[in-house]
């Protein structure tokens, strides 16, 4: 349904674009891809913040939106520019790491009716983003965008506004330094 | 899973990011938009005050001077200084143009152009003018938009605005008139303005309000304008030149259009014969076409439009037929054909593969057939689809409700919005204040109550506007 619904608004002329029906539209997007690209220890208030301050620059953006792309793949590209500008700031970043380390759990999982969160997967989400903290925020956008959002590279390209080569290298360089950064497991895997 | 530990892992982090993915609840979704509105009207003024003063520090004032006209009343133009403004330096002369100095006057009928935001002190009003606008000084108090937008400031005294659309006259309001080449526009950010369209249509437009005005309204009052474009497009035209092969290069019309170029070339075959018929295309074809006409129909309406008749040429399947005809609908539209979009906006509502077309359908044939004078049509379009729910549901409502207010019918325009309470947006907002105010003199209770939801749901800008009309209306 969202998936139609992203395809229609790609459709759609700018009349009908006003920042109030995107916000209805892709609020929870935004909101989604905000909180991924921040990792697991942002709070609410982070989230909402940085959201705000996506649809800020999707209204000014919005009189030069000229449905080259589609309106997601858009909004990808402005979330991902308004949350590197934030992390940008070292002593944010560092804040940011700090917060995460000294977190002992993120929180239940959000649908209590679903399958239950497995041990193993709340070792491997720290695991995962602890190393994934430590990789420059280029990278690791693209390596969110890409494995956890599952956008694909051209769509990656687009957002960013960056080559589609670059998205590659980009991925390939997180994803060795991630290998690199993950400390082996003490336990194996099922 | 695969066999790579770290795939491994980053598949088990994958499954517990999804488990933690929260739906935004309705109460945490209203309190974000309550920020971005809030912080929306805030910047505004200082970054034009940035604006202004780089303007300043950097570019000089171009005035260009149009017509000649003999200087019967000089109109003094005054740049007024900010508290802390460099000394306007002048610019150079070049192709009539000149630089504006502080205080400097200004013979009638003279051109202003504007290359950076600036701002224009008028007898008793300011003009506040956008990067590129072109605005001409007809006399102290009457300014004519060319092209680009301006934000007019006016006391006490009247002033009038006015494109080739539209006349605005105001006294105590700030309001914004622009010009692009589809459209004029009106916005009233404070007080009441007369609106006098190019058909003699007269309304009073009160703060909040946004009308925008066809240019094509223009052409059905002035026929000679439209003549050169109709002719182009007239089936005769192209017939005559398709006999010898080369007599279409040679007399083709200065412009030839791609649509004229495919008639000439089939015919080459079968000079007294009928054109063949293209080969239907391919589901996948025409949705690519389509997405690549969608994607320039903005900035390239006629090849957009001309794409779209190449799909619906060559019988495509009906839903992308239906999308054809939206991209062919958007082109008429951007392109000024007010009345040729509306049709094409009809066909697409009533046909039964409309499915998510629907809506913005009806939306759009209604809002072009107010736009062209028509607003009894554009209420029966609205009434005849009444889609209860929908994306679009707050927009065609509080349309609905604003068409039955300009007709002079607050009490059915007040139905429209109670027959959808569960609407919460800011084009019902904006709505419910309108006609609240519209219907207290005769049936203050009913405003009363359709201020209720405003106050109780609507984000603070709006809130306290119905607050503020609740206080005003608590002593009667």
């Amino acid at each position: 349904m969202q998936a139609q619904v992203s395809q229609r608004v790609g459709r759609q002329t700018s009349g009908a674009l006003t920042l109030e029906v995107l916000f209805r539209r892709h609020a929870q997007d935004v909101c989604r891809i905000v909180s991924r690209l921040l990792g697991p220890a942002a709070s609410e208030a982070d989230v909402d913040d940085l959201a705000q301050q996506v649809f800020i620059a999707i209204h000014k953006a919005l009189p030069k939106f000229r449905g080259e792309s589609e309106v997601t793949t858009w909004i990808y590209g402005i979330s991902t520019r308004v949350v590197l500008q934030h992390l940008r700031g070292r002593r944010r970043y560092r804040a940011m790491i700090d917060r995460f380390e000294a977190a002992s759990s993120f929180g239940p999982a959000a649908n209590p009716t679903s399958p239950e969160e497995t041990a193993a997967q709340r070792q491997a989400l720290r695991r995962v983003w602890g190393a994934l903290l430590r990789i420059k925020p280029e990278r690791r956008v693209v390596f969110v965008l890409y494995e956890i959002e599952g956008l694909s590279a051209p769509e990656i390209a687009q957002a960013l506004q960056i080559s589609e080569d670059a998205v590659r290298s980009r991925l390939k360089r997180a994803r060795r330094e991630l290998a690199d950064r993950l400390p082996p497991r003490k336990e194996g895997l099922r | 899973m695969s066999q790579d530990p770290v795939r491994q892992e980053l598949e088990l982090a994958k499954q517990a990011i999804e488990a933690r993915t929260k739906p935004l609840s309705a109460d945490r979704q209203a309190r974000l938009w309550a920020q971005i509105e809030a912080a929306q009207s805030q910047p505004q003024g200082a970054a034009w005050w940035q604006s202004i003063r780089a303007f300043w520090s950097s570019r000089s004032f171009e005035l260009s001077v149009g017509l000649a006209a003999a200087a019967a009343i000089a109109l003094y133009v005054a740049i007024p200084k900010t508290p802390a403004a460099p000394t306007l330096t002048r610019g150079a002369l070049f192709g009539g143009s000149a630089a504006l100095s502080e205080g400097q006057t200004v013979p009638l009928k003279t051109t202003l152009k504007a290359r950076a935001p600036a701002r224009v002190q008028l007898a008793q009003a300011e003009l506040r003018l956008e990067a590129g606008v072109q605005l001409e000084l007809r006399t102290p108090r009457a300014v004519r938009v060319l092209s680009g937008g301006v934000l007019v400031w006016t006391d006490n005294q009247p002033i009038s605005a006015q494109t080739q659309e539209a006349t605005v006259e105001a006294v105590s309001a700030r309001f914004r008139i622009a010009r692009t080449p589809t459209f004029s526009e009106v916005t009233v950010h404070e007080g009441t303005v007369q609106l006098r369209r190019a058909n003699g249509a007269m309304e009073q437009l009160k703060a909040p309000n946004r009308t925008r005005i066809p240019i094509e309204q223009i052409s059905q009052t002035e026929p000679s304008k439209p003549a050169k474009k109709t002719a182009a497009v007239a089936p005769p035209a192209p017939v005559p030149a398709l006999e010898p092969v080369s007599k279409p290069l040679a007399r083709a019309p200065a412009r030839p259009s791609k649509r004229t170029r495919k008639l000439a070339a089939p015919k080459a075959p079968a000079p007294g014969g009928p054109r063949t018929a293209p080969p239907p295309i391919a589901p996948k074809e025409a949705r690519r076409k389509l997405a690549q006409a969608r994607r320039i129909v903005r900035r390239d309406a006629p090849r957009a439009r001309a794409m779209a008749e190449d799909v619906l040429d060559r019988s495509p399947p009906p839903a992308e037929r239906i999308g054809a005809l939206m991209v062919l609908a958007d082109a008429h539209r951007r392109e000024g054909r007010a009345s040729k979009a509306a049709t094409t906006y009809e066909r697409v509502a009533k046909s039964p593969s409309a499915g998510r077309f629907l809506e913005e359908a009806i939306l759009r044939q209604a809002e072009l057939l107010l736009g062209m004078g028509q607003p009894t049509e554009a209420i029966a379009v609205l009434r005849a689809n009444p889609i209860k729910s929908g994306l679009l549901a707050p927009e065609r409502t509080a349309l609905l409700a604003d068409l039955h207010a300009a007709q002079g019918h607050p009490d059915k325009a007040a139905a429209a919005l109670e027959a959808a309470p569960q609407l919460r947006a800011q084009a019902i907002w904006r709505a419910r204040l309108k006609i609240a105010e519209a219907l207290a003199p005769t049936n203050i209770a009913r405003a009363r109550t359709l201020l209720a939801p405003v106050v109780a749901h609507a984000p603070n800008i709006w809130a306290s506007r119905a607050r503020a009309l609740l206080d005003a209306w608590a002593e009667r």
